[in-house]
């Protein structure tokens, strides 16, 4: 069982990880399965910013295989979960099921979302976002680690996993 | 089609993927088709180059080279397969990647499958800067070229011919042509860069230490403006995060509130052009309180004495008034930095901001010295490099004709392998001292990168030849009279890179597939240039040759790189303080009293000098980088990937402000001054000072033939002045003020 990890307090926008997802997962002009986005806050002189690279989380419980029509998507054994675009019909109800809006239409109809790299998973390595991370704000492990690594970085301001 | 193909076809981008399947097609349809459906004029449709097959292209393969979309010049590891870039990842190895890309490293292949790519040499056929183009065979192209700057050199002599270049692993090599020829104008683009901390560094220190800063083992760190996580510089951005993270406490003085002060500890708006004056109250609190570290600065620094008597009105209630930041808030981070140990303070990369530059950045190097962190862990450090080795020109012609820049007359400590390129324009258009009437262009954008681009233009105009070298049709290709296509970073071999560092590395370029189109090595056009200008001599080598010679030193010639990511000295990186170091100043000391500057008639001390003050109703241009984009340079702009993510800049405007003018959150508003007038979006923030606005630098491309820059946001050196500080030359943009209205 595999699932990410993301680190606000290390975040700094670079936009690195979604670059590297897109080509090294050769996703199309249009369609990001890993998005980094900006909130705002405070007031001058105190203002914030705070960075989220969000992608599918791999839920332990997919909101969007249980809304899968034709059960196009699906978890495999390790964790990672996959649309089969073969059995994809373009419904679009995963990405209404989906709290976060991960799967996306492509320009060819059929949904698609952040197969967590398993290519490279397969080859022992990491995601490409996470191999490319400059500042360690992502992870990608098994639970018991993920939480080693929460605990280790306790004294930072907030670390998100769901 | 298949769905590959219909991106393709929307002329929107060629993905790698699109690529492969059109070759399995049958390229030369392909390629065609790109030329067609881009909307380029029919002359730059082009048949199909076959490939030469030195590169075996049916089998997976991993090169490890060195990244060229920004000029860091990441270590990188490429795979290909059937003559395709696949994917790109850092080289482990090497240190300025460790392994990992940001999104400008990553979006490799929107640089090489860029539809945008100049395929052919081009020749202009109607008025200037009206994109009429003929396409050229190759010897047509350099016959032209060459002939045209043979009738230059017989009419106004070769000093007439300037050539600007962005600083890269070719410039030895065009130096050498520049050389060869006998002109002395030889540019590079730090004049609107660091060319004064530089000049800084080496009158201070006695060497330019750049980004040398050991982040990792810093307990307390102040940048002053220098926003480490949206610069190109990896490793420094990796190293900051490791010691944010590791508990360091980060000061950050900003007009804005970047990233990087997102991430600070303590963020200060500053105002604009103060940070010298913070500095002195700093180092007037640390002398007053005897914080200083005296053994050091009796053993390896000379001016100390000076500098006491220097400092004493500097008063952090004096500066207050000049920065408006509380003097309690300047006493207490003064007595922090002096009593953390390791504490260190960036000297700046980028001061580009006032005519003082250089004395600011002595400043801080003076700061650093003050507490004796200088290669230490912690602190600044000394680079180590490497020798490497050369083939030796036959004699060059001596060159009797001054510079036009000033240099070194009117600058004598800047570096003439430098120059200062923003004051070329005004000796184009004044022939002062005598007229410049052809240009070479390497790699550059100077027409977007150097200030006022209406004063470019209007220069561009008064030459007899305008040559551009590059990979993309860039804004100043847009006005050449001729364009040599080279090829890109992912399809040649480069001269060897040095990583200077706290263990010196070398990392060689080579090529990942084969040169698309017609795209030429710039080697081999520098050298056929040559051959046809009658110096053929200085190039009578291949570029193989020139590596080789290069690495000879290390007894490795290029091979090596097939089967070692990298080569490494094996020095130990450990800092040892400045014991038995040669220190390269007059006095062999750090000088803060500088010995150079006094003999040059300038200041020995960094006396604060105040910016100017915005004229009523106007505002000061700030302007920056975010981390997606690099430069002038439109292979970030132009980059379906990068563009993607930030396509347009904005205005940033403090919330107060903007309610004052009657301003909302993203509507277009006007940006004034005496040199230009444009419209951008506004960014109404809290993120800003209310008395400066702010644009990312970069953008309102004008070059029709870069699809995806093109017209996008607007270009911050519309409204800049040309000028130089005096002592190490950078021109002072940030003196610049404009009027913000809204529409009618
Ligand atoms: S697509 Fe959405 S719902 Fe499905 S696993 Fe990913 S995050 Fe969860
Ligand atoms: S690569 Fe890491 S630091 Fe950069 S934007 Fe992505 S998550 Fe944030």
């Amino acid at each position: 069982m595999y699932k990410f990890l993301f680190d606000i307090d290390r975040c700094i926008n670079c936009r690195a990880c979604e670059v590297a997802c897109k080509q090294q997962n050769d996703v199309e002009m249009g369609v990001r399965w890993r998005r980094v986005s900006e909130i705002e806050g405070g007031k001058y002189p105190n203002p914030s910013r705070e960075f989220l690279s969000l992608a599918c989380f791999h839920c332990a419980r997919p909101p969007c295989i249980t809304a899968c029509p034709v059960k196009a998507i699906y978890k495999r054994a390790d964790g990672i979960v996959i649309n089969d675009e073969s059995r994809c019909i373009g419904c679009g109800y995963c990405s209404w099921a989906c709290p976060f809006g991960a799967p996306t239409l492509g320009s060819d109809g059929l949904m698609q979302k952040c197969i967590a790299c398993y290519p490279r998973i397969d080859k022992g390595l990491d995601p490409a976002c996470v191999h490319t991370c400059l500042t360690g704000a992502l992870a990608f492990d098994t639970p018991a680690e993920i939480a080693k690594i929460q605990g280790e970085r306790a004294t930072e301001k907030v670390v998100i996993s769901p | 089609m298949d769905v590959e193909a219909n991106t393709l076809f929307n002329g929107t981008m060629m993905s790698r993927r699109a690529f492969t399947k059109l070759t399995a097609l049958g390229t030369a349809a392909a390629l065609g088709g790109i030329s067609n459906v881009s909307a380029y004029p029919t002359k730059f449709v082009d048949e199909l180059v076959e490939p030469a097959s030195a590169i075996p292209v049916d089998v997976e393969r991993t090169v490890y080279s060195v990244c060229e979309v920004c000029p860091f010049r990441c270590g990188i590891k490429v795979t290909c397969n059937g003559g395709v870039v696949k994917t790109i990842e850092g080289n482990p190895k090497e240190p300025h990647s460790n392994g990992k890309l940001c999104a400008r490293g990553n979006s490799a292949e929107q640089v090489i499958y860029n539809p945008d790519r100049v395929k052919y040499p081009l020749i202009r056929t109607g008025e200037r800067g009206a994109g009429g183009w003929k396409r050229a065979s190759w010897g047509e192209a350099l016959d032209y070229t060459a002939g045209k700057l043979k009738e230059i050199e017989a009419k106004y002599g070769p000093e007439s011919i300037a050539l600007i270049q962005f600083p890269n692993l070719m410039t030895p090599l065009l130096s050498r042509f520049q050389k060869a020829l006998g002109t002395p104008n030889f540019f590079s683009s730090l004049g609107t860069c660091k060319i004064s901390r530089v000049v800084a560094d080496m009158k201070t220190l006695g060497a330019h230490i750049g980004n040398a800063i050991d982040y990792k083992n810093a307990k307390y760190i102040m940048l002053f403006g220098r926003n480490t996580f949206e610069t190109p510089a990896n490793c420094s951005v990796q190293a900051l995060s490791a010691a944010i993270t590791k508990g360091a406490k980060l000061v950050y003085l900003d007009p804005r509130f970047t990233v990087t002060a997102s991430k600070a500890d303590e963020w200060i708006p500053i105002k604009p052009g103060t940070d010298l004056a913070f500095v002195l109250a700093m180092m007037n609190v640390i002398i007053r309180e005897g914080l200083y570290d005296e053994e050091f600065l009796t053993k390896y620094t000379y001016g100390f004495e000076e500098l006491k008597g220097f400092i004493g009105g500097y008063t952090p209630e004096w500066a207050e008034g000049v920065t408006g930041v509380p003097s309690e808030q300047i006493e207490r981070i003064a007595v922090e930095f002096a009593t953390t140990k390791p504490a260190v303070a960036h000297p700046n990369w980028h001061p580009k901001g006032y005519e003082s530059e250089t004395q600011i950045s002595r400043g801080i190097l003076i700061l650093n010295a003050l507490v004796g962190n200088i290669n230490k862990p912690g602190g600044i450090f000394y680079l180590r490099g490497v020798k490497l080795g050369d083939i030796k020109p036959p004699a060059y012609p001596e060159i009797t004709a001054k510079r036009v820049d000033g240099i070194p007359d009117k600058y004598p400590l800047v570096p003439a392998s430098h120059g200062l390129w923003q004051l070329l324009p005004d000796a184009i258009i004044n022939e002062d001292p005598y007229p410049v009437k052809g240009l070479i262009v390497y790699r550059s954008n100077p027409l977007h990168g150097m200030p006022n681009r209406h004063r470019v233009i209007e220069a561009f105009k008064k030459l007899d030849l305008l040559v551009a070298i590059d990979i993309l049709p860039s804004d100043t290709a847009w006005y050449a009279d001729v364009i040599l296509p080279e090829c890109t970073y992912l399809e040649r071999y480069e001269p060897p890179m040095v990583i200077a560092g706290k263990s010196p590395k070398v990392a060689l370029r080579q090529p990942c597939v084969e040169p698309m189109y017609e795209s030429k090595h710039s080697f081999w056009i520098f050298k056929e240039l040559a051959q046809r200008m009658g110096i053929g001599n200085y190039f009578d080598f291949e570029l193989d040759d020139y590596i080789n010679a290069r690495l000879s030193p290390l007894g490795i010639d290029k091979d090596y790189f097939k089967d070692h990511e990298i080569w490494s000295s094996g020095i130990s990186p450990e800092l040892k303080g400045l014991a038995g170091m040669k220190i390269k100043t007059p006095t062999g000391k750090i000088e803060i009293y500088s010995k150079t500057l006094e003999a040059n008639g300038f200041d020995p001390l960094p006396t604060f000098e105040p910016p100017k003050e915005a004229p009523g109703g106007m505002f000061r241009l700030l302007h920056g980088h975010i981390a997606v984009h690099t430069h002038a340079n439109p292979a970030t702009f132009d980059n379906a990937y990068l563009n993607e993510i930030c396509s347009e800049n904005e205005l940033w405007i403090n919330t107060d402000t903007a309610g004052v003018l009657g301003i909302t959150n993203g509507e277009y508003v006007w940006v004034e001054n005496e040199l230009s007038k444009g419209k951008i979006k506004a960014k109404v923030t809290e993120q800003i000072r209310p008395d400066a606005v702010f644009m990312l630098h970069g953008f309102g491309h004008t070059s029709p033939d870069l699809k995806l820059a093109y017209g996008k946001g607007l270009n911050d050196g519309d409204f800049i002045k040309a000028g130089a500080d005096p002592i190490g030359g950078v021109c002072p943009m940030d003196e610049t003020f404009v009027r913000i209205y809204r529409e009618g």
